[in-house]
């Protein structure tokens, strides 16, 4: 029997983490599973869709949210945490929304906004996140007129 | 333990999408859910190149607009040197409080100075000279209108815009041989001055936009004494005054300001006295006389400290409001401002302070202050960049505590 509770996530990768439960619960899926396999001492999950790297993203995630108890710090810590390029953010939003941890979810949607914040035009937007224009040739004007708007 | 079922596991399959080319990305982030949400956290004026992206993403945006972080009216300040050569500042300042963002607003081609600019009723931006009367009212002020002065001359009149149709002025009258309380109503269709009854002879030494303060909604125009608390309403269809009605419910009230909020007459009222300002409040009226009157808020005591700033006194107070936000500065000291919000149940839900970035930018002391309040949408955003009236860029951000 454990003593302290830990939970046991095997990932995709078949590799076994060990968290803390009280930071596995912080994903609702974990938590449906422990409430349904109703165990106390220990849980052993599989996790099979998670690759590995995202799962121990997670980990940390949560390690580090529960040790910084200093608003400033956090903050500090969960930009650095977000400055990732694209393709990182979205295995982490795949990886959130999986899981379901909204704390994850909300940081990752935030770091997209800022995405969208920093492209200039329509344009990069579309480079950026990949979209198919799908609308008429006469919005094409109203879009040249938009991009001649700049920011700092 | 058992395995918690297949069942669980269909539909979660990842496939082989998941790959790290980046034109997948623009896939994942499709859903209607996840696009509503990441735009809650862009703001406003980031958002319109959205509009144009995909009809996918335009649908997700005009949905998170409506059920998820809605807009939130802007305040906009104005600049103008008190000194001459007066120029009307080519810039204005606008915060936004749904993103806690203040943006500049460069108007091209810039404001022609007309004579000293001034706001009325919070949304009516104006200039008075002896031959032009300049105004606007659209939400971003990017388009002036000119027109003939009114038939007397006025050097500091009451003036007002009631359902964008009709202008009032009132009193402000220069001349020993005009009528001090004379009335013109201006309208935009026809382009002319009409005479009307005059205002009420109990405004006979305060007839100017010094000591009274106004609010119109679509139907009636409202005029108040500061000082005092007396009131006249105006319907610019019968063209009559009705009144004097005496707001002040409280004698604690040295000082009272009022405005429109969701189409209610409201008043924000200074208690105690000007060297010792007990409390500020804001009360909803209603009633033919406004006989009914609710407490809507009172402002707390931090806020009421940060209004005085160095100073120990509070002599006057303005306010700014549309919709359910409402803006409230001391003229004297326009530093620092207080914001609340009005929730659906007219209470005052929410209270905060702000530090008017015009002041903080540069130093610009020489420089008078106007304010104004509206409603900017999406829309009018993207009709002022479209027709090139106007570009925008980002200052830094409000601190809103």
């Amino acid at each position: 029997m454990l003593l302290s509770k830990n939970s046991a996530l095997e990932s995709k990768d078949n590799e076994i983490f060990e968290v803390e439960e009280s930071i596995a619960i912080q994903s609702e899926l974990i938590k449906t599973m422990t409430t349904m396999v109703n165990s106390k001492a220990y849980v052993n999950e599989r996790n099979q869709m998670v690759p590995e790297a995202r799962c121990r993203k997670q980990a940390n995630y949560h390690v580090e949210q529960n040790n910084k108890i200093v608003d400033e710090e956090l903050s500090d810590w969960e930009s650095k945490f977000f400055e990732v390029d694209m393709d990182d953010l979205h295995e982490l939003f795949m990886a959130a929304n999986y899981l379901e941890i909204e704390s994850l979810l909300n940081g990752v949607t935030k770091r997209v906004g800022d995405f969208i914040k920093a492209c200039k035009n329509v344009e990069v937007i579309r480079q950026t996140f990949g979209i198919n224009n799908d609308f008429a040739a006469q919005q094409e004007e109203e879009i040249r007129k938009l991009n001649s708007w700049n920011h700092i | 333990m058992h395995d918690p079922g297949k069942g669980h596991w269909q539909g979660c399959e990842m496939d082989s999408a998941v790959s790290s080319k980046t034109v997948d990305v623009g896939l994942v982030f499709e859903q209607d859910e996840t696009l509503e949400s990441i735009f809650c956290h862009v703001p406003l004026i980031h958002l319109v190149p959205v509009c144009h992206l995909s009809k996918s993403w335009n649908r997700a945006l005009f949905s998170s607009l409506r059920h998820f972080n809605k807009p939130k009216p802007w305040l906009i300040v104005h600049s103008q040197t008190s000194r001459p050569p007066y120029t009307t500042a080519a810039s204005s300042v606008a915060y936004d409080p749904r993103s806690n963002l203040w943006l500049r607003i460069n108007h091209d081609p810039p404001v022609e100075y007309v004579s000293d600019l001034r706001s009325s009723n919070s949304t009516l931006l104006y200039m008075l000279s002896i031959s032009k009367f300049s105004f606007s009212f659209d939400p971003l002020h990017l388009t002036w209108h000119q027109a003939d002065p009114p038939l007397v001359w006025r050097t500091d009149p009451v003036v007002g815009i009631l359902d964008r149709r009709h202008i009032v002025v009132a009193g402000g009258a220069w001349d020993f041989e005009d009528d001090p309380l004379s009335v013109e109503i201006y309208d935009l269709e026809t382009r002319k001055w009409d005479t009307c009854e005059s205002i009420s002879a109990i405004f006979e030494h305060s007839a100017a936009s010094m000591w009274l303060s106004i609010a119109a909604n679509t139907k009636t125009l409202y005029a108040m004494e500061q000082a005092s608390g007396i009131t006249c309403s105006f319907d610019p269809i019968s063209r009559i005054w009705l009144g004097p009605f005496d707001l002040r419910h409280d004698p604690n009230i040295y000082f009272s300001v009022i405005g429109i909020s969701r189409d209610n007459l409201i008043m924000l009222g200074l208690l105690g006295n000007s060297e010792n300002v007990k409390d500020i409040k804001i009360w909803e009226l209603k009633g033919e006389s406004f006989e009914l009157f609710k407490e809507i808020g009172a402002m707390p005591k931090e806020l009421v400290e940060k209004l005085k700033e160095e100073h120990a006194s509070l002599s006057s107070i303005k306010i700014s409001l549309t919709g359910d936000v409402l803006y409230i500065f001391n003229p004297e000291e326009p530093k620092e401002l207080v914001v609340c919000e009005i929730d659906g149940r007219q209470r005052v839900s929410r209270w905060g302070s702000l530090k008017n970035s015009m002041v903080n930018d540069g130093g610009r002391v020489t420089e008078r202050a106007v304010l104004t309040c509206a409603d900017v949408s999406l829309g009018d955003l993207r009709k002022a960049m479209k027709f090139g009236k106007g570009s925008f860029s980002t200052v830094n951000n409000g601190i809103l505590q």
